[in-house]
């Protein structure tokens, strides 16, 4: 993918609080998973997606240093970056696993029905985007 | 790019008064090699003055500037050439041409490159031939900043670059100064109001107020530590952290806006505190805005 399509897929906020390397790793991971970052393929080299981005450099090095530790990107010498095979399966941490049992312990102990659950759930998923954006 | 620690500019509790105004007031900062950074500051805070006395522009009082580790009045005449400068001030020359004017300035540095700057004239569409005094306020600030770029600096000092240019031209801008940085690992300063723009290009802030650099931080890092933290009941104890920037009661609750990248976490506020907290990343703006507003206690 050349470095101005590439640029398309993003959209980093300046002005959300978030960091923009945060941003671009959220947004990588999300364009390989709606595919339109396919396996195996070759992502620009830093230089080029900083200046179509105009980004600072150190900034993309640093996302793609934390893809390639998370297993999604893979770095090939005199190639560059391209997008791993595998990709790793998204692990469930313990914190996730004990705050979802607490809040559907507590839901339960209101008498909320599971219908009510899963539509708070829902809202709350619909508030709270992504990247910190409110909708 | 290599993660040098060459000090390229040393700045050492440096004084600087107009009339009985101390503007610069024992100042120090250190700019590393590779590094960008951007410089803010309230209208009337200095920058001008800091980027020129760096410049050998203005007599300090007190203290000593480095450049590349040599006092400035040391400094050869090649390294000279290695620096890239522009002013807020008008371009004057309005008697000559565009190309006149790139042709003049470029001669006096070796490391102009010709083919270059005329890359520049072109993708930036203006016109060889126009006469500066028919240039718009933006266009001859384009104009010096690609005299600038084509002499291939290894340091770049700005002092406000984008002011006058268009948001298309900005982020055009943007695009040379990252691809030079990248190609030449040139060191950057630069003085700007325009937040984001330093946000997508800068690896350091360092914001100057009453006369000393008060802020320096590397900018994810500072991105990673700002936040706005609500409670709910007024705790005497969060006025005491040491990354508080304000602090506010609300109601039976309370309000702090912290950063500072070198400060304690929110995380381990949450265990001294022994309470979870809502927080809500700051962005660089209101960060600014909180610091640099004096009227908040």
């Amino acid at each position: 993918m050349t470095s101005s399509s590439m640029t398309s897929l993003f959209s980093l906020n300046t002005s959300s609080g978030i960091p923009i390397y945060r941003q671009l790793i959220d947004q990588i991971k999300q364009a390989i998973r709606m595919n339109l970052l396919k396996t195996n393929e070759q992502l620009p080299s830093v230089r080029n997606l900083a200046s179509a981005l105009q980004i600072n450099p150190m900034t993309i090095s640093k996302a793609f240093a934390q893809l390639e530790i998370e297993g999604i990107l893979i770095r090939k010498r005199g190639v560059g970056m391209l997008v791993a095979e595998n990709q790793p399966q998204q692990k469930i941490s313990e914190d996730i696993e004990k705050a979802l049992s607490e809040f559907v312990q507590l839901s339960r102990q209101q008498d909320l029905d599971d219908e009510t659950i899963m539509m708070l759930l829902q809202q709350s998923l619909s508030v709270n985007l992504p990247n910190g954006k409110p909708q | 790019m290599s993660q040098s620690t060459l000090s390229v500019i040393e700045i050492n509790n440096i004084k600087k008064s107009y009339k009985d105004k101390n503007v610069l007031d024992d100042l120090s900062i250190h700019i590393n090699a590779g590094q960008i950074i951007g410089l803010v500051g309230r209208n009337g805070a200095g920058k001008t003055t800091l980027i020129e006395s760096i410049m050998g522009l203005r007599d300090i009082e007190t203290g000593d500037i480095k450049v590349w580790q040599e006092f400035l009045g040391d400094l050869s005449q090649e390294q000279k050439e290695q620096i890239g400068f522009v002013q807020q001030d008008p371009i004057g020359f309005e008697w000559m041409r565009v190309w006149q004017y790139i042709e003049y300035f470029g001669g006096f540095f070796r490391g102009w490159d010709k083919a270059y700057s005329e890359r520049l004239l072109e993708k930036w569409q203006l016109d060889k031939k126009s006469r500066i005094a028919d240039l718009s306020g933006g266009q001859q600030q384009m104009l010096q900043v690609i005299q600038v770029l084509s002499i291939k600096p290894k340091l770049l000092i700005l002092d406000e670059p984008v002011a006058h240019l268009d948001p298309n031209m900005r982020r055009q801008f943007l695009a040379e100064l990252v691809e030079l940085t990248c190609e030449l690992e040139t060191t950057v300063l630069f003085s700007t109001h325009i937040i984001s723009d330093l946000e997508r290009v800068a690896s350091h802030i360092a914001l100057l107020s009453h006369g000393k650099i008060e802020h320096f931080y590397e900018l994810e890092k500072l991105k990673e530590s700002a936040a706005s933290l609500l409670f709910e009941n007024e705790i005497p104890e969060t006025r005491q952290f040491d990354n508080l920037i304000n602090w506010q009661s609300i109601n039976n609750g309370c309000k702090a806006i912290v950063a500072k990248p070198n400060g304690i976490s929110i995380s381990q506020m949450e265990k001294q505190l022994d309470i979870s907290i809502q927080s809500q990343p700051l962005s660089l703006e209101d960060w600014y805005l909180e610091v640099t507003n004096e009227t908040n206690s």
